[in-house]
């Protein structure tokens, strides 16, 4: 049985290296790349509505975060992970 | 969350398909001036409705049959999908549709189990005389034929959970536990999905030459050998094992090139697409989740003695023999491998 045991081995030590692959690196998937990088291409001149909402629907443009990370930031810098939307306004 | 984006989505909205009756509070009376507030809306799909129209056909229990569409000012046109009516086809089928089909194929497996159980009973052997033994299968053999096992046993646990555990675990274990094993479970899914997809790889590769079909193979398919105890020639796999063995290989390669394409995001094959990666996906996992409970149960309690090939290696001679005895043959019959066998007589 030390075939099996060493394939668990095997299988933790794949599992893991994806794992700090796919939590690292491709949870920054292109979608959420697009939404960092898109949400920079806004600036203030851009803003539709000249109090600074992007759209009569009033939420600050910062607030919008995406993709499958359950809404933290996960473009910014740690210190700015899990803030309120008006805190990384701008920043992203 | 989906809260969140929707709004996110409504905001970057503009609207189609109803009249104007009123205007929307903060952009775009004209398109002048929606274009020197730097908006640029589409020009052939000129917003139609407003954000109040879309807020109460959103609310809707059921959507309009006609489409309701508007600007997206995102350079990706992909966001903008808030609705997508195949969305409502998916939904119906990833929420009711899986379940029966994965309860199906369970169930038609575990039957299937029962009837090789009492059609055909466990198939016993008698051992060599002498105690002979050979060997089947090399440590590296056993090593891929493991990872692969294990990895597939733990992402068929977690695949089941995204299937069945809303209806048939959520309610006991509650909310807050359900929802974290379920948030670890799609991670190691994810994970797993790589160990499993490379055991393939590997077998695909190592086993290939010994499960390729041939002649002898029809003969062991007409004597009925799956469904009564009669040992027709086999090489070093039976057709019955060959026919496992590209059901695992092409149907666990399909199983990852699918499932990698769904941990990418959507830009790479659009909405639908990851529509119909998560229909062929769950599809093909429940096949070969029914398929390898076949093949756990002939590994194990069906067939007598086979076991041992995996765990130790070596099975023994008189074993060999009768269930495959052209292998035995080929391998064994005229030469002295490895001093753990000698020669047939
Ligand atoms: C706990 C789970 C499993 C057990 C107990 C098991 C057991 C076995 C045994 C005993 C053999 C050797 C048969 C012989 O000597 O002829 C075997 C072979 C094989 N196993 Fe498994 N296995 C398991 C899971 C899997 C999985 C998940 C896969 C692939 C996805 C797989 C693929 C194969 C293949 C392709 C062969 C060679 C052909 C065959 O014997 O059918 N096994 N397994």
């Amino acid at each position: 049985m030390r075939a099996f045991l060493l394939a668990c081995v095997g299988v933790l030590a794949v599992a893991f290296g994806a794992y700090a692959l796919l939590e690292g690196v491709l949870a920054r998937n292109a979608g959420t790349e697009f939404a960092v990088k898109g949400s920079t291409r806004v600036s203030e001149a851009d803003k539709v509505d000249p109090r600074g909402y992007l759209s009569s629907v009033h939420e600050p443009a910062g607030g919008v975060s995406s993709g499958r990370d359950g809404g933290r930031a996960v473009g910014g810098p740690a210190k700015d992970r899990g803030r309120p939307a008006e805190a990384t306004e701008g920043k992203r | 969350m989906t809260r969140t984006i929707l709004l996110a989505l409504l905001l970057l909205l503009g609207l189609a398909a109803a009249p104007f009756d009123v205007a929307p509070p903060a952009f775009a009376q004209s398109s002048n001036e929606a274009t020197d507030r730097g908006v640029h809306p589409n020009p052939s799909r000129n917003p139609s409705a407003t954000d109040e129209e879309l807020m109460r056909v959103l609310g809707q229990e059921r959507l309009p049959p006609d489409r309701v569409q508007g600007n997206v000012y995102l350079p990706d046109r992909k966001l903008g999908v808030l609705i997508q009516p195949q969305g409502r086809t998916w939904r119906d089928f990833r929420v009711t549709g899986t379940r029966w089909i994965h309860g199906i194929l369970l169930g038609l497996a575990v039957l299937a189990v029962i009837l090789l159980a009492v059609l055909r009973g466990r198939d016993r052997y008698r051992t060599d005389p002498e105690g002979r033994r050979i060997l089947r299968f090399r440590a590296v053999d056993r090593f891929v034929h493991w990872m692969t096992a294990v990895s597939f046993i733990l992402l068929a646990l977690t695949g089941l959970n995204f299937v069945f555990g809303r209806t048939l675990l959520q309610p006991w274990m509650g909310d807050g536990a359900f929802s974290a094993m379920s948030l670890w479970g799609l991670s190691v899914h994810n994970a797993v999905g790589f160990a499993f997809l490379l055991g393939i790889l590997a077998m695909a590769v190592m086993w290939v030459q010994d499960n390729l079909f041939h002649r002898v193979d029809w003969v062991w398919f007409r004597s009925g050998a799956l469904f009564r105890k009669v040992h027709a020639p086999a090489e070093k796999f039976n057709a019955g094992q060959k026919l496992i063995y590209w059901g695992a290989v092409l149907g666990g390669l399909a199983l990852g090139v699918t499932g990698v394409l769904m941990m990418l995001p959507i830009s790479t094959v659009g909405v639908n697409g990851m529509q119909w990666l998560q229909g062929v996906h769950t599809v093909l996992a429940g096949l070969m989740i029914a398929l390898i409970i076949g093949h756990i149960y002939l590994g194990t309690w069906g067939v007598e003695g086979s076991f041992e090939a995996m765990s130790r290696g070596d099975v023994d001679l008189h074993w060999a023999r009768t269930h495959h005895p052209l292998w035995v043959e080929d391998a064994y019959g005229r030469r002295r491998p490895d001093g753990r066998f000698e020669p047939a007589e």
